[in-house]
């Protein structure tokens, strides 16, 4: 039995039961699928014994190495599998013909490309992870979410033709597709031009600073279920990616945590608490980017252990603002609030994801961050640990607390709703279990790493740390609410760089002066003249009443071609004496 | 795909010049008869016709290996004027029959809307010479010879553009803009053949080659290769010589543009390759200096500058017009390699941009029959009112843009390796770049089609039904965006025999 | 100096036309007057065409007509031919130096049937009087032995090309009479019926133009267009 199943990916039955789940009209068969393909993956993960690569496909004159098993891709497919499982049992209550299968189809080209022993393999699953998670954003049916996941679409497609880019460049350095052997990481530099743009369409799914935005903005605006599968894959995918084939690039570090700090500030003033969730997700990522930067086994376990428990938690978040916005309708901060007294268990579990988060002792985040920040200081590097440090207490407090406050307790908003369906209670709570049950015992955990591990998270000095940490943000929290110090709750958009971004999408050249623009009317007038005066001129140069595209009378375009004939007789003069 | 001839003999013998004849003999008689219909059956006879001779001449040479040549009227080459057929132009003849045959069906409709029912008949008949010319060009193998069919199929372009007058009385602007343009190019053209014919005193251009090898040091063989290289450029819309295509392209009827777009320009790059790698020595110093030098760089920056152009642009059909230019950089920096690698990947572009402006241009005109739209906020909610026309559309802006498992993606991934071939990454970086300008100015319209809710009209508009003699050719082409993006042996196959044929001067079968 | 300039009298005129027909082209507004420039510019072509065609001493290319080959159309053509690539040889040892060597080789690569050693030497024996008209007609003294080369090697060709009795007249004739080049006065025959086609559709898009602009100014039918965009919003 599981002779004949050997060496067949994970990713396969998944992604066969999302195709599977388009033709099926009977919903309930779809989420029979949605929750035992996971399961198939499961076995076939644990049927294969050792690591090594298994299911090659020949094809075309090219091998397709689709199942390599290894101390890191294994950690990632495990996790992949929690999440894909926990999602079908979120979603089992909803009706909708276009998110199921795609949910499949996306987990399982998540696992698909986390098994991927080569470059083409890993960029057929990437660019399938983007166009299926698509339909997750498409699927909420609202204007505005079409835009945003057309946006998130093109920057999608955009980072898997620079991974190709990059895989054909170093195909033609080296003469392989190889995507580093089994256990190999830190495959690749950033110093060869292949390299760099692998680093680059890597970077863009990791969210890098100024890079992020399609994050926050399409995340948001995917229905209940959706976020919660799209906050699972994409992005530790990329995390994955990043620490196979750019683990100990000294970048990172600084990357890592500027990632985990400026995010902090946005989460605190924006009020749709899935984009807060949003905003919190790319500051987790930092903490995993700036521990691949570091390298060592430790770190590199560090980010695997968040990876793990952050999917959890994160998706443990999402499911209960899921949750929020079934029954009210709304995620904005500014219409909830007192919801504790109608939806007594979604709030519990929501203040265990954001326990979790915050890395408060026995809960999951503590055992992993612990292991990051240890790495980190290890290595000397003390000035990105003192931006994690704080970036921890930022956790804190726009996660931790102000989640569960703004949308269970603060003023009422007078909603009265029924708790959530019995379905999403039952997923919620088997990953607030896990949330527990991994910060506490949490050799299970480091267990699963890709390297042995001789840690002791809960020494005296890790655990007071912290607790001085949290209590000092806790605090902080409570004393600005107080004195209503702490930014209110207002029905605003909040400008991230995104709006830059979708300026970007409107013409290049608008973007880029858009940007200065920006930075002008916060800082100075004087840069903001600059962007302007730089705008139009491109506007000048290329618009159709501008000097490059103004029909222009034919006499000048004789000249130009004279002209021409000019510069051709010259170079040919030239290059023939 | 054909191993050998399948006509009978009388006619497959004589197929070269019939090519030509036939076109031109149906030109005269549409012309001197008044009714559009008939001149649309005849102009879709001479195209089919076209189709059929070139795949027969396409079986001859894979049953015989070796080119198909044929002297006009029995007189000898090099005395006489010789029609000569290898790898290279039979695929340009091949598209030319497929893109004339496509763009034809779509013609019946959309001509009765834009044209008035009494210059019907001229108008096929000036669509016929101008087919002729173009075919004309692609099939002869004599200098002179190569420049009278250029401009026989220029003249008729000319009028073939004024004619959007109707619509928009800018085309009159812009075909005369062409005409000085096009007339200006074409001059330089037949200068440099002068020079050619003063050094070496023949206008075979087999017998040219031969002679040309010992002449390098030739400063006549220099200006000759200059004029004649800006000349066809100018033809060939390379930047900044393309100032009269945006637009010709855009206020041209919507049959002329689609007609133009796929073919015209295409011709031009043709004998450009004719003449650099065949004809010219492509391992003289001249010549490598002025394709790395000049051609590259101009490559280049029409491929970002007219992308960028495209971005700001309100008609729909001028970011067409402005993305073929660029697109026309793709082609030329393919050239610009002048590898055999460079070569066949610009001409697959030439085949593969065929494709997708045909179904870009066709879909525009479908819009503009049932709407009369063409400028971008037009577009609004066309993708909730004409799903089927917009889905073909998109399918032609993602190979544009080159989304893998399009026919665009092809071109450009074989691009990229010519250029990384010759350790040209700057160049590599360019072709990404200018893809996702492209990717701005297709996201442009797409955004505009799907998202945008469609205006209100107080009272409704009248809307038309597109019939089907335009959605046959339009699926056919975007669905030829797909397969061939997915199956690419057949245009890749005819691509590199083109470039072997030229660099190498064999037959490349 | 003054032999400079009358030796390429032609060729300075075909510059200066072709420079007063492109400035024509981009200096004036007018439609009209661009293309009257631009008819200046083709016609400068027409001529640098025909002065490659120009022999020095030779005469149109039209053969008297012997009595004793009244029968024989196929021998006419012989004789066209060569008499036209006669003039051409001529004409190109005189431009180029060493264009005899390659019409030289082309002959020879024609000539290696065996079949021909007798007109071979026939032609031979002719080709020393082709030289001596064609050296005295050619002013440049230092070319002399080369028009000889090449005049001999070009009716050697046409000998082997017609291979047959016919061919001997030919030689003959043109060995008594030096032809100018026709075939460039033909392609440019070709050439001015294209210019004249464009000039005609130019001609008639202006009339058109005039028509719906009521101008045919440049800079004014650009104004219009231009007002026409602002009004429309699109600008």
């Amino acid at each position: 039995m599981s002779d004949l199943f050997m060496g067949i990916s994970p990713a396969i039955p998944v992604v066969l039961a999302g195709l599977l789940a388009v033709i099926l009209p009977w919903h309930y068969a779809r989420k029979v699928l949605m929750v035992l393909s996971p399961l198939a993956a499961l076995f076939l993960l644990l049927i294969t014994p050792q690591s090594g690569v298994y299911g090659v496909v020949e094809m075309a004159g090219l091998s397709f190495e689709t199942y390599r098993l290894d101390n890191i891709s294994r950690v990632w497919g495990l996790v992949f599998i929690i999440a894909a499982f926990l999602n079908g049992i979120y979603a089992w209550h909803e009706k909708d013909r276009m998110s199921d299968p795609s949910g499949l189809i996306y987990a399982g080209a998540g696992l698909g490309a986390v098994f991927a022993g080569d470059l083409l393999t890993l960029f057929f699953f990437w660019e399938l992870t983007a166009i299926s998670s698509i339909f997750l954003i498409f699927a909420s049916r609202k204007g505005e979410a079409y835009r945003a996941g057309l946006r998130y679409l093109a920057i999608s497609v955009l980072s898997g033709v620079l991974l190709l880019g990059g895989a054909v460049m170093l195909y033609n350095t080296t003469g392989s597709w190889a995507f580093g052997g089994v256990g190999d990481v830190g495959v690749f530099s950033i110093d060869t031009p292949g390299g760099m743009l692998l680093f680059l369409a890597f970077g863009i799914k990791c969210a890098f600073p100024l890079l992020h935005n399609w994050l926050q903005d399409a995340y948001p605006k995917a229905t209940a279920t959706g976020a919660v599968v799209l906050s699972a894959f994409t992005t530790k995918l990329a995390i994955y990616a990043l620490a196979r084939g750019f683990a100990g690039t000294e970048i990172l570090i600084w990357i890592g945590a500027i990632m985990t700090a400026f995010p902090v500030f946005f989460a605190v003033v924006e009020n749709d608490l899935r984009k807060v969730l949003a905003y919190s997700l790319n500051n987790q990522l930092g903490f995993m980017v700036c521990a691949i930067g570091v390298g060592s086994e430790l770190a590199l376990n560090g980010a695997a252990a968040h990876a793990f428990v952050h999917i959890i938690y994160k998706g443990l978040l999402f499911m209960t603002m899921g949750a929020v916005l079934m029954r009210v309708g709304t995620t904005k901060a500014s219409h909830l609030g007192g919801l504790y007294k109608s939806m007594p268990l979604t709030t519990v579990f929501c203040m265990i994801g954001g326990a979790a988060i915050s890395a408060f002792p026995l809960f999951s985040g503590f055992v992993a961050k612990a292991l990051t920040l240890s790495a980190v200081l290890h290595e000397h590097h003390y000035i990105p640990w003192l931006i994690l440090v704080f970036a921890s207490a930022g956790v804190l407090e726009h996660s931790g607390i102000k989640i569960p406050y703004c949308a269970f307790f603060g003023h009422d908003g007078g909603h009265k709703v029924k708790e959530a369906p019995f379905n999403m209670l039952l997923a919620m709570g088997l990953a607030s279990f896990l949330c527990l049950y991994l910060g506490i015992n949490y050799g299970a955990l480091y267990n699963l790493l890709p390297y042995a591990v001789e840690y002791q998270p809960y020494t005296y000095d890790h655990v007071v740390g912290q607790m001085q940490l949290l209590l000092a943000a806790l605090f902080a929290f409570t004393f600005l609410m107080r004195f209503k110090l702490y930014p209110a709750e207002k029905d605003i958009t909040i400008l991230d760089t995104d709006w830059i971004y979708r300026k970007v999408l409107d013409g290049a050249a608008r973007w880029s002066c858009a940007m200065l623009d920006r930075l002008g009317g916060a800082m100075d007038q004087g840069w903001a003249g600059l962007g302007r005066t730089i705008r139009k001129g491109l506007f000048n140069l290329f618009s159709p009443a501008g000097s490059f595209a103004r029909d222009v009378p034919s006499g000048i375009m004789a000249v130009w071609s004279t002209l021409l004939l000019a510069v051709v007789l010259i170079v040919a003069y030239i290059y023939a004496s | 795909m054909i191993e050998a001839s399948f006509l009978p003999a009388a006619l497959s013998d004589h197929a070269p010049v019939l090519l030509v004849l036939v076109p031109m003999v149906l030109a005269a008689i549409v012309a001197a008869q008044p009714s559009g219909r008939f001149g649309w059956l005849a102009a879709l006879i001479g195209v089919v016709s076209t189709l059929i001779l070139a795949l027969d001449i396409y079986g001859q040479m894979q049953a015989s290996g070796a080119p198909v040549a044929y002297a006009i009227g029995g007189w000898q080459p090099p005395y006489g004027i010789e029609f000569r057929i290898d790898g290279l132009n039979i695929a340009l003849l091949l598209l030319l029959g497929v893109m004339g045959t496509l763009a034809l069906i779509f013609a019946l409709p959309s001509v009765a809307d834009e044209i008035a029912k009494s210059k019907q008949s001229l108008f096929y008949a000036a669509f016929l010479i101008c087919f002729t010319g173009l075919v004309g060009v692609s099939t002869t193998g004599d200098a002179f010879n190569l420049f009278v069919f250029l401009e026989i199929s220029s003249i008729p372009t000319y009028a073939l553009i004024a004619m959007g007058a109707q619509k928009d009385r800018r085309a009159l602007t812009a075909s005369f803009n062409y005409l000085v343009l096009g007339t200006i190019g074409a001059t330089f053209f037949v200068i440099g053949v002068g020079f050619l014919y003063m050094s070496t005193g023949t206008l075979n251009m087999a017998d040219i080659a031969r002679l040309l090898v010992e002449q390098n040091d030739n400063r006549v063989v220099q200006v000759a290769f200059g004029f004649i290289l800006v000349g066809l450029a100018l033809k060939a819309a390379l930047f900044p010589l393309h100032m009269w295509l945006p637009n010709g392209y855009a206020y041209a009827p919507n049959f002329v543009t689609t007609f133009l777009a796929s073919t015209a320009t295409k011709v031009a790059f043709y004998a450009l390759i004719r003449f650099t790698f065949d004809i010219f020595d492509p391992t003289a110093s001249f010549v490598t200096g002025l394709l790395t030098w000049v051609i590259t760089p101009l490559a280049v920056m029409a491929m970002v500058i007219s992308s960028a152009q495209a971005i700001f642009q309100v008609n729909v059909r001028r970011i067409l017009a402005y993305s073929s230019v660029a697109q026309v950089g793709y082609m030329m920096l393919g050239f610009g390699i002048a590898s055999l690698a460079g070569v066949s990947a610009g001409m697959l572009h030439l085949l593969n941009h065929a494709l997708m402006k045909g179904a870009l241009f066709v879909a525009l005109g479908a819009f503009s029959y049932a709407y009369g739209v063409r400028r971008i906020d037009d577009f609004k909610g066309l993708g909730q009112l004409m799903p089927g026309v917009s889905a073909a559309f998109t399918i032609g802006g993602l190979s544009l843009i080159g989304v893998p498992f399009t026919v665009g993606f092809v071109s450009k991934f074989y691009l990229v390796s010519a250029a990384l071939e010759r350790g040209w990454w700057w160049a590599v970086a360019l072709i990404v770049f200018s893809s996702v300008l492209a990717v701005f100015y297709v996201y442009r319209i797409l955004i505009n089609i799907w998202v945008n809710p469609a205006p209100v009209h107080e009272p409704a508009i009248k809307v038309r039904r597109v019939p089907m003699m335009i959605l046959i050719p339009l699926w056919i082409l975007a669905l030829a965006n797909l397969v061939f993006g997915v199956q690419t042996d057949l245009l890749v196959g005819l691509a590199q025999d083109a470039a072997r044929a030229a660099l190498d001067g064999g037959m490349g079968l | 100096m003054v032999e400079l300039i009358s030796e390429r009298f032609n060729y300075i005129i075909v510059i200066a036309l072709m420079m007063i027909g492109l400035y024509g082209v981009v200096s004036s507004a007018n439609l009209v007057k661009r293309l009257v420039g631009l008819s200046i510019f083709q016609t400068s072509v027409f001529l640098l065409y025909i002065t490659m065609g120009k022999v020095f001493g030779g005469v149109p290319p039209i053969l008297p007509y012997p009595a004793e080959h009244g029968d024989g159309h196929g021998s006419d053509a012989g004789h066209g031919t060569a008499a036209a690539h006669a003039g051409e040889g001529a004409h190109h040892s005189v431009e180029a130096a060493h264009d005899g060597d390659h019409i030289q080789s082309d002959a020879q690569t024609h000539g290696a049937t065996p079949g021909a050693t007798q007109s071979d030497a026939h032609a031979g024996a002719q080709g020393a009087d082709v030289a001596h008209g064609a050296s005295q007609a050619a002013s440049h003294g230092d070319l002399r032995e080369r028009v000889g080369e090449a005049v001999h090697s070009l009716a050697e060709q046409a000998a082997h090309h017609d291979a047959g009795p016919a061919a001997y007249d030919g030689v003959h004739h043109t060995a008594e009479i030096i032809y100018s080049n026709p075939l460039p006065h033909v392609l440019i025959l070709t050439a001015i019926v294209v210019g004249v086609a464009t000039l005609a559709v130019g001609l008639a898009l202006v009339v058109r133009i005039r028509e719906s602009y009521g101008t045919i100014e440049d800079s004014a039918i650009a104004r219009a267009d231009y007002s026409d965009e602002i009004e429309r919003g699109t600008a």
